[in-house]
């Protein structure tokens, strides 16, 4: 209803505007001026009007948009939402705390198993050590050097299987 | 004057005619709104309390969900601290092992009992890195089974004066075999 009235007065605002210039045409300059004043002022009525009119139609929507924010469906609505994405981020938490447990879990493992690892290599090394000495009269000087050089390099890797080996090669020189 | 006064009563007849027209609409159409309304505060009030109902099921079904990983995470720690502890366990039998064969058997090479306690080490990893059941059940009666024979050879070989010098035959048997 505002826009036509708006459109209405544009329009007569526009007509005034005409005939001032026909006024004019005539040589009515003081008749034209005063329509030309009222034409102005029914324009800017015009778009005094159109701005209400906005003003109006804005608080309307924002009127409806917040009532429709705040109704019991659309919270309900938001309510469901937010349980279901709880029970995803729940599920989520599960699944990394389940694994975090896990990997603490072969951490430990691991650290017991190099413990165990380092304290059977000393001692291998050990043997090995006193054997080698008991060798070295014997050996040939590059064999020895050798020998200890294997056992140098199996102890800094702890390889056992290594060693096992080495020890074995020994015992079977001092069988020799 | 007079076009202008009838131009207007024109326009205001023209106007009431439109209001009219409208309350004539209003009133032969009231009963079908009233119904309409009644039927979408209805439909409304339905939506609200499905809501309010699957709300209530979401919030129950988080709260056991919450429980049941609550639980299973407790279960879960306690099985690690088991496992953990068995795998000492089995380590330290190891290492008593290793002494029990080299006391037992004083002239076995050192390299043979460090070959059986690796052997043994090998068979207790492969016992933690078993993926299956099955497998799990496998490795653990394979490392039983070779803790088993060495314990035997042990035994034969305290009876057994005779035996002192010779080897731990069946846990050498069980050597030969491949791991897995």
């Amino acid at each position: 209803m505002l826009i036509k009235l708006v459109l209405l007065l544009f329009f007569c605002a526009l007509l005034l505007l005409a005939s001032a210039d026909l006024l004019l045409h005539f040589a009515f300059a003081h008749s034209a001026d005063y329509l030309t004043v009222a034409a102005l002022s029914v324009l800017f009525m015009a778009f005094a009007l159109l701005a209400v009119a906005a003003l109006i139609t804005a608080s309307h929507s924002l009127s409806r948009q917040l009532r429709h924010f705040f109704s019991a469906s659309e919270r309900l609505q938001r309510r469901l939402y937010f349980f279901a994405n709880k029970q995803a981020y729940s599920n989520e938490l599960f699944a990394c705390q389940r694994q975090q447990i896990n990997f603490f879990k072969q951490q430990r493992q691991r650290y017991l198993l190099e413990k165990n690892n380092r304290r059977q290599v000393c001692a291998l090394s050990n043997t090995i050590r006193q054997r080698l000495i008991m060798l070295k009269p014997i050996l040939p000087a590059p064999a020895f050097k050798q020998l200890r050089d294997q056992h140098q390099q199996y102890r800094q890797q702890l390889n056992s299987a290594g060693l096992i080996d080495l020890l074995r090669t020994i015992d079977s020189l001092t069988t020799q | 004057m007079k076009p202008l006064r009838h131009w207007l009563f024109s326009t205001l007849r023209f106007f009431y005619a439109i209001k009219t027209k409208q309350l004539h609409w209003h009133t032969t159409h009231h009963a079908q709104q009233a119904r309409l309304k009644h039927a979408q505060r209805l439909a409304h009030q339905d939506i609200i309390e499905t809501l309010t109902l699957r709300s209530a099921q979401l919030e129950h079904d988080l709260a056991m969900l919450k429980t049941t990983h609550k639980a299973q995470l407790l279960m879960l720690k306690t099985q690690c601290k088991q496992d953990i502890k068995d795998y000492q366990a089995y380590l330290s039998a190891l290492d008593k092992l290793k002494i029990t064969i080299q006391t037992s058997y004083q002239h076995l090479p050192e390299a043979v009992a460090f070959t059986i306690h690796h052997h043994a080490k090998q068979l207790l990893n492969a016992l933690w890195i078993a993926d299956t059941v099955e497998e799990k059940l496998r490795c653990e009666l394979r490392l039983i089974h070779f803790m088993n024979a060495v314990h035997e050879d042990a035994c034969v070989s305290s009876d057994d004066a005779a035996v002192l010098s010779s080897l731990p035959k069946k846990t050498l048997a069980l050597l030969q075999q491949p791991l897995l």
